[in-house]
């Protein structure tokens, strides 16, 4: 930012410093080193072995997994095969990719108007909102979900009770779980509710850094709140944001202890987004074969709608 | 290998002693099968049991492992597990080579499973060593005994499920007499609901909709079975009339006398039952004592729980119950597989199952007198085990379990989204993929 | 919470061009809307607030209390046996301490093994760049409960299952990537001018990372920590398959097994206060670090 106030183009500065990463000889290999050695071996096989897994076919249940190899088949794709002329892998497939997006766009928003808000107002409630905000985050899923489930029974749930005193509403023993749809919404809501906090959190940090002086200068200017948040502050924010969504794309994916605690280890077909489909097809039915293949399935979805973020941290990246 | 070396020291070490009894170690545990063995000098054993145990009868394996500890002269360390993700738990470790318990415990519906995996040593020619052998109850038995009749999960402990009933409200509804048909029972909850119609929360009959152990004791009471063999594959049997007619009488109790669980299953059930909205549950007998203990229930209900056993289409005939309950097994990994037995042996002896007879059914017939005995909960859980039915017994049959299969069946009727035929029509073409698939 | 998470930058009255009537009617409105994001403010923390709220509760709810048909908003019998129960179990102190040894070795290790390899990224180009930096995201796209078999034969066969050292080494594989995505956006935004500063006064190029560079990303340091150190606690899918000594668990096997077997008696206020106390810890690291973690945040990951 230089010292005049406006806001100079950032693709001018960015271009500037390109030219100051340098070529270190042996040095970044050297940093980089313990990083490569962790990831290789403590990822790199365990991944190794699930896509080995995922092209082999196991004979007699878990036998070859207790004996040290036993009577394991090569059978190259066949295992795809399976897994992809399977409607039950689609609908879960479906089912993830559209609670994947739910639960991020949700997430992200009220993150961004959380954040927001804590740039506004006063020390004391900034405190206060900051304080539960932690606490949020602190809980374990486990433990959280068993409240939600609580707060949604059908019979002594406090949100039924609550709605119920409506004028005109009767919640007496609505089952929020028994349409599955509903039931995703309460297990979206444990999701969200444990995404908001770093969300939050790290996008206020992120709006206390702009420069007062460019958001006065356009206030001037006669820009509305809402004109200053996508000409100001959005620009600003976009690298954290783009790495905060793509984190988030990524975990909410893989979201599989709310789903699973929230139906009490029997998770409805309805329920089945692809992380429960691969534990119940594979880990808890000991198809480690089919939950691998199940795994790398998930992975290459993700590959696939993460290429445009990883395209944009490649830019960011170089950017430096 | 490590294995093989220790076994060649504790062969060389017997045959230097002499020790009375009991055969060498034979540690080297596998396809040649263990002997009991009670040189434990120095030597420590891991034994994995639930925590069923360390809530409810703490004393019985104490006192075991005290006379076992004195035989041997080795110790015993207990870990005491989960039943959540337990079976990972057991894949990973029996995968690996480190960490393997000699002793591990595991739910009667679990055993197949692993048994055909060659997961465990196998304990037949020690049969005669443990005792009772010959009057174990049946249900436990077969679930320990391999499809070729090799032994290789010894009965641990068994539970029934009767029903469990609030006499004070039945009485005020005026039904004093226990029912002895399932048609009275209806009639008797009828009369329940009536003189409690005035509460929106009320049960009768709490049947929570994805209890698939009531419905199938019911299924099997009417005549019907879950699945059978022919001509060596599996089908599923749910669509004949028999176990029409036994899920026509669940899905009666789940939708008329039950309130409020169409979507749950049956581990909240006793929680419900303490709030004091619901007059009779299914259960096994401990849950008596969850539905009133102070810590987790409701002890102003003392008084008023009461139980039966669920009775039959006809008088003089009580509706199988499904024998759940444990088994014992020595891993086939185990590095100490000869002393893992020989706990085994101490800990379901006479002594410990007349100890163990006051909390759950143990694993004798001629010991259910005792059992009987020792409350109202145990006479009718006692009178209840007598006339037993059991999943097919088959390796597959696990992933039926974990599938959910039955749950996701009995569901459906509960909230009415499937008619008893269609969704017995879904699960059986599911049960017969499930149990024939291979690998 | 007070010095940084405030505006940095003080509001400048110099630069705004409005007349002198119109200032002290904006500063009214202003102090006015300002209440008004006082009342959302409250309102949300008390929405998002209610599930603690309901957690804490409950903790001090005898069983019959619990789950009545008609809620109680305030226990009618307060009691402390749950957390007495708690803390008096022996097992209940060598699982926090368990998770407490690992959590912080997770984190320490993390962090210096991340700080190199961001500092790598941020400051260098060479070749494989842009490998590392897809390889670091594609690791943590990897499913946890798929992991769980290879991580624990991997760790069988480096004889390391059933210990703590071992579930570092498998919780590395989720908090480094983590550590270096984050770390490097912080290391970019110091200027590398500083860097040449120091060059010309003599530095070798290590003594730059340890004295210039370390010192302004600590705050970084913290926030990353911070995140690393719930990530690592919370975790019970890989602990409860990797431990298998009682006096070896997490603290997160210790709460599944209040919610194991409920039909031989559900303790809820029980689960309720040791996640309570589960959670306090965390907690208590915010406070303790919260300067310093929102400062982190703050110096971090804006500046393209």
């Amino acid at each position: 930012m230089t010292a005049t106030g406006t806001a100079v183009p950032p693709r001018v500065e960015r271009r500037h410093r390109v030219s100051s990463l340098r070529r270190g000889g042996g040095i970044p290999y050297l940093l980089a080193l313990p990083a490569v050695l962790v990831i290789l071996l403590v990822a790199g096989w365990p991944l190794v072995k699930i896509i080995t897994l995922s092209l082999e076919k196991q004979q007699s249940g878990k036998y070859a997994l207790f004996h040290n190899g036993g009577s394991t088949a090569f059978t190259g794709l066949s295992n795809y095969a399976d897994a992809l002329t399977s409607s039950d892998f689609w609908s879960s497939l479906v089912r993830s990719v559209v609670f994947t997006a739910v639960n991020v766009v949700l997430s992200v928003v009220v993150g961004v108007l959380i954040a927001l808000l804590l740039n506004r107002v006063s020390k004391w409630a900034r405190l206060l909102l900051v304080a539960v905000l932690l606490f949020c985050w602190a809980v374990p899923s486990t433990v959280s979900t068993q409240v939600f489930a609580w707060l949604f029974n059908n019979q002594y749930g406090v949100v039924n009770y609550v709605l119920g005193k409506l004028p005109g509403l009767s919640m007496q023993g609505h089952d929020w779980f028994a349409n599955p749809h509903s039931g995703l919404a309460v297990v979206t809501l444990v999701v969200v509710w444990g995404a908001i906090p770093l969300l939050a959190i790290s996008l206020h940090a992120g709006i206390t850094q702009i420069p007062k002086e460019v958001l006065e200068a356009a206030r001037c200017d006669g820009a509305g709140p809402w004109s200053a948040f996508r000409h100001v502050t959005l620009p600003f924010l976009r690298p954290l944001l783009v790495i905060l969504t793509a984190l988030s794309v990524i975990w909410d994916f893989g979201v599989f202890s709310q789903i699973w605690f929230m139906r009490n280890g029997h998770p409805e077909p309805g329920y089945q987004t692809l992380g429960i489909y691969m534990y119940t097809q594979g880990v808890s039915s000991s198809h480690y074969n089919t939950g691998s293949t199940l795994a790398v399935l998930m992975m290459l979805c993700l590959v696939v709608v993460m290429a445009f973020y990883i395209r944009q941290l490649f830019k960011i990246g170089d950017a430096e | 290998m490590k294995r093989t070396v220790l076994g060649a020291t504790a062969v060389a070490a017997i045959a230097a002693t002499v020790v009375s009894g009991c055969s060498s170690s034979g540690s080297n545990g596998g396809g040649s099968g263990a002997a009991l063995s009670t040189d434990g000098k120095g030597k420590t054993i891991t034994v994995w049991l639930q925590s069923d145990a360390k809530t409810g009868w703490p004393a019985v394996v104490t006192q075991a492992t005290q006379r076992f500890e004195k035989a041997t002269g080795a110790h015993v360390k207990i870990e005491w597990q989960q039943w959540a993700n337990y079976t990972t738990k057991l894949d990973s470790t029996f995968a690996g080579n480190s960490g393997i318990p000699d002793v591990v415990e595991l739910g009667n519906t679990q055993t197949a499973s692993y048994i055909s995996a060659g997961a465990f040593t196998d304990l037949t020619k020690d049969k005669s060593d443990f005792a009772n052998s010959g009057t174990w109850l049946q249900g436990l038995a077969e679930s320990g005994t391999s499809p070729d009749g090799k032994l290789e999960a010894v009965p641990y402990y068994a539970g029934s499920r009767v029903v469990i009933y609030r006499k004070d409200l039945w009485d005020k509804a005026g039904v004093t007499t226990v029912p002895t048909t399932l048609s009275e029972l209806n009639a008797d909850l009828a009369k329940v609901k009536a003189a409690n119609s005035g509460d929106p929360n009320f049960s009768a009959f709490y049947m929570p909709g994805k209890y698939w152990y009531a419905a199938m004791s019911l299924v099997y009471g009417a005549g019907g079975k879950i699945a059978s063999q022919q001509g060596g594959k599996w089908v599923g049997d749910l669509e004949s009339p028999q176990a029409q007619q036994g899920l026509a009488e669940w899905k009666t109790l789940a939708t008329t006398y039950s309130t409020g669980g169409a979507t749950l299953d049956e581990s909240t059930q006793d929680s419900v039952m303490a709030q004091g909205h619901v007059a009779a549950i299914l259960g096994n007998g401990w849950e008596v004592g969850s539905v009133i203990a102070p810590k987790t229930g409701n002890p102003k209900l003392t008084k008023d729980i009461s139980t039966f056993p669920l009775p039959g289409t006809s008088a003089g005939h009580y509706t199988p119950s499904f024998l759940g309950g444990s088994d014992l097994a020595v891993p086939e990994k185990a590095k100490n597989a000869g002393l893992g037995a020989e706990w085994i042996k101490y800990y379901t002896d006479t002594t410990s199952q007349k100890l163990l007879a006051k909390y759950a059914i143990p694993n004798t017939t001629n010991l259910l007198s005792v059992y009987e005995k020792q409350s109202q909960a145990n006479q009718s859980t006692g009178e209840a085990a007598k006339d037993t039915w059991f999943v097919p017994n088959t390796a597959n049959w696990a992933n039926v379990e974990s599938n959910n299969i039955l749950q996701d069946m009995l569901e459906s009727i509960a909230t009415g989204k499937a008619s008893i035929a269609d969704a017995a029509k879904t699960a059986d073409a599911k049960i017969a993929s499930t149990l024939n698939s291979t690998g | 919470m007070s010095a940084v998470l405030e505006p940095t930058r003080p509001v400048s009255s110099v630069g705004t061009s409005t007349t002198t009537s119109a200032r002290p009617i904006a500063r009214r409105r202003r102090r006015w809307s300002t209440g008004g994001w006082n009342a959302l403010a409250v309102l949300i923390a008390i929405v998002l607030g209610f599930p603690i709220f309901w957690m804490l509760i409950t903790a001090f709810k005898t069983s019959s209390d619990i789950n009545q048909l008609v809620p109680q908003f305030w226990p009618h019998h307060p009691t402390w046996r749950a957390f007495a129960e708690v803390l008096d179990d022996p097992l209940f102190r060598d699982d926090i301490r368990n998770s407490f040894v690992i959590t912080v070795a997770t984190v320490a290790i993390s962090l210096v093994i991340g700080f190199l390899g961001a500092l790598a990224i941020a400051r260098f180009r060479f070749v494989g760049r842009h490998v590392f930096i897809v390889v670091v995201l594609i690791v943590q796209m990897i499913p946890l409960t798929a992991l769980t078999i290879p991580m624990s034969l991997l760790l069988d066969n480096a004889q390391l299952k059933n210990t703590l050292p071992g579930v570092v080494i498998a919780y590395l594989m989720f908090s480094m990537p983590f550590t270096v995505w984050t770390l490097r956006t912080f290391i970019a935004n110091i200027p590398q001018e500083l860097d040449e500063a120091a060059l010309m006064d003599g530095c070798s190029r290590f003594q730059v990372f340890y004295k210039i560079i370390l010192p302004l990303v600590g705050p970084g340091l913290v926030a990353t920590g911070v995140y690393g150190w719930v990530l690592a606690w919370n975790e019970f899918v890989l602990a409860n398959t990797l431990l298998l000594d009682n006096n070896k668990q997490t603290i997160m096997v210790y709460l599944l097994v209040f919610q194991s077997s409920p039909t031989h008696g559900a303790d809820y206020g029980g689960l309720m206060a040791a996640a309570t106390l589960t959670s306090l810890p965390v907690v208590i690291l915010f406070v303790i670090f919260q300067s310093r973690i929102a400062a982190g945040l703050t110096s971090g990951a804006v500046k393209g």
